[in-house]
């Protein structure tokens, strides 16, 4: 599963009330599936992909979250060195759209770092539309991040998410090349891995060495 | 002046009058006191009184909820005989089916012995010169048709009215009738009868054997719970499952029927049923697609977080109840799941405590766990400290769901027979087995592939393979015990 070389790893974090499609988003991106069987994430979960912003590589390490409120606690322990965040919520859904202001509030408070953020307003295959899209917009501005409207289950502008991160986190990552070494976990580890990077034998994903 | 004197003397008299009047009042109001005082006591002695019996009547309120709870419990005991004897009848019914279809097929031997017999007689006749002894010897074999065809309408009547204890008359007449194919057809229906019966006595005998150990619970609950496991080890048929660990878990709590009715009828009104519970319920439901029933399940399920959530409003519905829920409502009624579902939340430390949020508890759990990794499974603890991986990520899972989200159900099944025997204890050994049994793979990977192996890995683990590892995982329950109070200590 190791996916070969890539420039940069970073940290990104899923947030969003119970429902709202964080699990599928991930899915339909990193798997290009889509479940209609439903499982809410217990804690965390966990992926990796590799996202290629023009010439570059950005290795995303994703921590999917449970999103029920008393899940929280447990949660919290991985928004530290997180760099890139993603904000969910559903469009049927008018409280999970009320809610985002908490989530974002929550990683305002316990990370002092800047991190590059988007909000995703998921759903949009639904007929049963309870938040506007301006509304989404207002919010995004407020805090000053891209957003989205997306569908996981019809595939539709979840690539977009991603992109849109990446444009972002690569801008920032090219500034501030010393800074995010120390926003990620594990500094040391980034750079030895990046040493062996075409060394460790992954044949599944050998297309993504060069 | 004697006027004067009169009056004078009149208001004497009337001063006199008027203390004699003072005076008893006096006495009257001194009296008046005293009764209060009495009356008083009175009071105090009454209210004493009504506190004995209000004490009296908790107690016996008590008392009778307690034989109650007996008879209940009787009840239970009852109704599980009364499934096993129907059982027991249902295979003596089959066995009689059975042995019509084979006392049939006799019957068709017995007709075509008949009719090969006639045609010797017949041919006989017709041979023999001499014709008086032929006779005689016709006559004989023809009596011996005649009781044959006096056995087959006795047979036929064991048809029309089968009794219990016709069994060995049949049995004789059977082997009174010489062999042919068809007796040799008949009786390896029998022997395949018997074998059916034998296998059904054996799991009879298991059973009993286990409710031998149901009746001992209260003496000694953990020879019991040794020799529960040693039947537990074996496979064991599945729809034994739903009764052994509804025992195993027991009925601390005392939920019943009644307090399930109870409380689902308050569900439409209940103040806590929020539309956003509604939902978050409603969402958590599709591992269940794969069943038949899955529909009704989806119902019931709802129904029991639902239940459960107002029953103990300190910790609520929380999604990983859904897993722990499921597990039981597969395998009982729905009163019966919740009552194993809030009897675990309640029985077992871990579960309670993280179901409950207790951060402390969490965290002394995971400190534990790292105690036990460290020392059992040095090399990849090591590892895992060195590139910091948050053990985390997989522990609140495996714990909260007990596996069950981590292995298939078959798997997932096994392993709470042993959780539900030796307590959160197993847990512990179980993580240890799990990260055992993927090691070698472990080593040699990094961060990121670690964390996705584990999650992918862990399903595909054979039933097999994870009990070899969790042999080598030893550990003493007070041990256990002991390490958790010091790290809550030290927390």
């Amino acid at each position: 599963m190791s996916l070969g070389y890539y420039d940069w790893l970073v940290k990104v974090i899923v947030l969003g009330d119970s429902g709202v499609g964080k699990t599928n988003i991930l899915t339909q991106f990193c798997d290009s599936k889509f479940s209609q069987n439903y499982t809410a994430t217990i804690g965390v979960d966990f992926k990796i992909k590799i996202l290629n912003i023009q010439d570059k590589k950005i290795k995303l390490q994703i921590w999917d979250t449970a999103g029920q409120e008393r899940f929280r606690n447990i949660t919290q322990t991985y928004y530290k060195g997180a760099f890139g965040i993603i904000f969910v919520y559903s469009l049927i859904d008018r409280n999970s759209f009320n809610n985002v202001e908490g989530w974002i509030k929550s990683i305002l408070e316990s990370t002092t770092d800047e991190v590059c953020s988007i909000l995703v307003g998921n759903k949009l295959d639904s007929q049963d539309r309870r938040v506007q899209t301006a509304e989404g917009e207002k919010l995004a501005q407020k805090y000053n991040m891209p957003f989205l409207e997306t569908s996981a289950l019809e595939n539709k502008n979840i690539q977009d998410i991603f992109d849109r991160l990446g444009q972002n986190l690569k801008i920032r990552l090219e500034n501030e090349g010393q800074k995010v070494s120390n926003n990620t976990q594990r500094q040391s580890g980034q750079f030895k891995l990046n040493q062996e990077a075409n060394q460790t034998e992954q044949p599944t994903s050998s297309c993504n060495s060069c | 002046m004697n006027n004067e004197e009169e009056l004078l003397n009149f208001y004497k008299d009337e001063l006199v009058c008027l203390k004699d009047s003072i005076m008893s009042l006096q006495e009257q109001k001194q009296k008046l006191n005293e009764k209060v005082e009495q009356l008083e006591k009175q009071n105090n002695i009454l209210k004493e009184n009504n506190d004995n019996l209000s004490e009296m009547f908790t107690q016996y309120k008590e008392y009778t909820s307690t034989q109650i709870r007996d008879l209940e419990l009787q009840l239970v005991n009852l109704s599980v005989e009364r499934a096993d004897r129907e059982l027991l009848l249902d295979t003596l019914h089959q066995e009689i089916r059975l042995l019509k279809k084979a006392n049939f097929e006799k019957e068709q031997v017995i007709k075509e012995q008949e009719s090969t017999k006639h045609v010797d007689n017949v041919s006989s006749f017709q041979d023999s010169p001499d014709n008086l002894s032929q006779i005689s010897q016709d006559e004989q074999s023809q009596r011996s048709v005649e009781i044959k065809q006096e056995q087959v309408i006795y047979l036929k009547k064991q048809f029309h009215t089968p009794q219990k204890n016709n069994k060995p008359e049949i049995q004789s007449i059977i082997d009174s009738i010489p062999k042919s194919q068809y007796t040799i057809l008949y009786e390896e229906e029998m022997k395949k009868i018997k074998d059916v019966a034998n296998k059904q006595f054996e799991m009879k005998i298991w059973q009993d054997q286990v409710m031998v150990l149901f009746k001992e619970k209260y003496k000694n609950e953990k020879v019991i719970n040794g020799k529960l496991r040693e039947l537990l080890r074996n496979s064991y048929p599945e729809h034994h499952r739903g009764k052994i660990w509804s025992f195993l878990i027991g009925n601390q709590l005392q939920i019943n029927k009644q307090l399930y009715e109870k409380l689902l009828v308050s569900i439409p009104n209940h103040p806590l049923i929020t539309n956003e519970l509604k939902n978050l319920i409603n969402k958590t439901f599709t591992i269940i697609n794969d069943f038949e029933n899955s529909d009704k399940l989806k119902d019931d399920l709802r129904e029991i977080l639902t239940i459960f959530h107002i029953y103990r409003p300190d910790m609520g519905y929380i999604q990983g109840m859904t897993y722990l829920a499921f597990m039981f409502l597969i395998r009982m009624p729905k009163q019966k799941a919740l009552k194993c579902l809030a009897n675990i939340l309640f029985k077992s430390q871990l579960l309670r405590t993280f179901y409950q949020f207790k951060s402390h508890y969490l965290e002394a759990y995971f400190l534990l766990f790292d105690s036990f990794f460290q020392e059992k499974l040095p090399v990849l603890a090591n590892k895992f400290n060195q590139i910091n991986l948050p053990k985390q990520s997989f522990l609140v899972e495996w714990f909260y769901t007990v596996f069950s989200r981590a292995f298939n159900l078959i798997t997932s099944s096994k392993v709470w027979d042993y959780f539900l025997c030796e307590g959160d204890l197993f847990l512990i050994r179980l993580t240890l087995a799990v990260l055992s049994n993927l090691e070698q793979e472990l080593l040699k990977c990094e961060y990121e592939d670690i964390l996705m192996l584990i999650r992918q890995k862990t399903y595909q683990i054979k039933i097999d393979e994870l009990f070899k590892h969790l042999n080598k995982f030893k550990i003493e329950e007070k041990t256990f015990q002991i390490r958790l109070q010091k790290q809550l200590d030290d927390l």
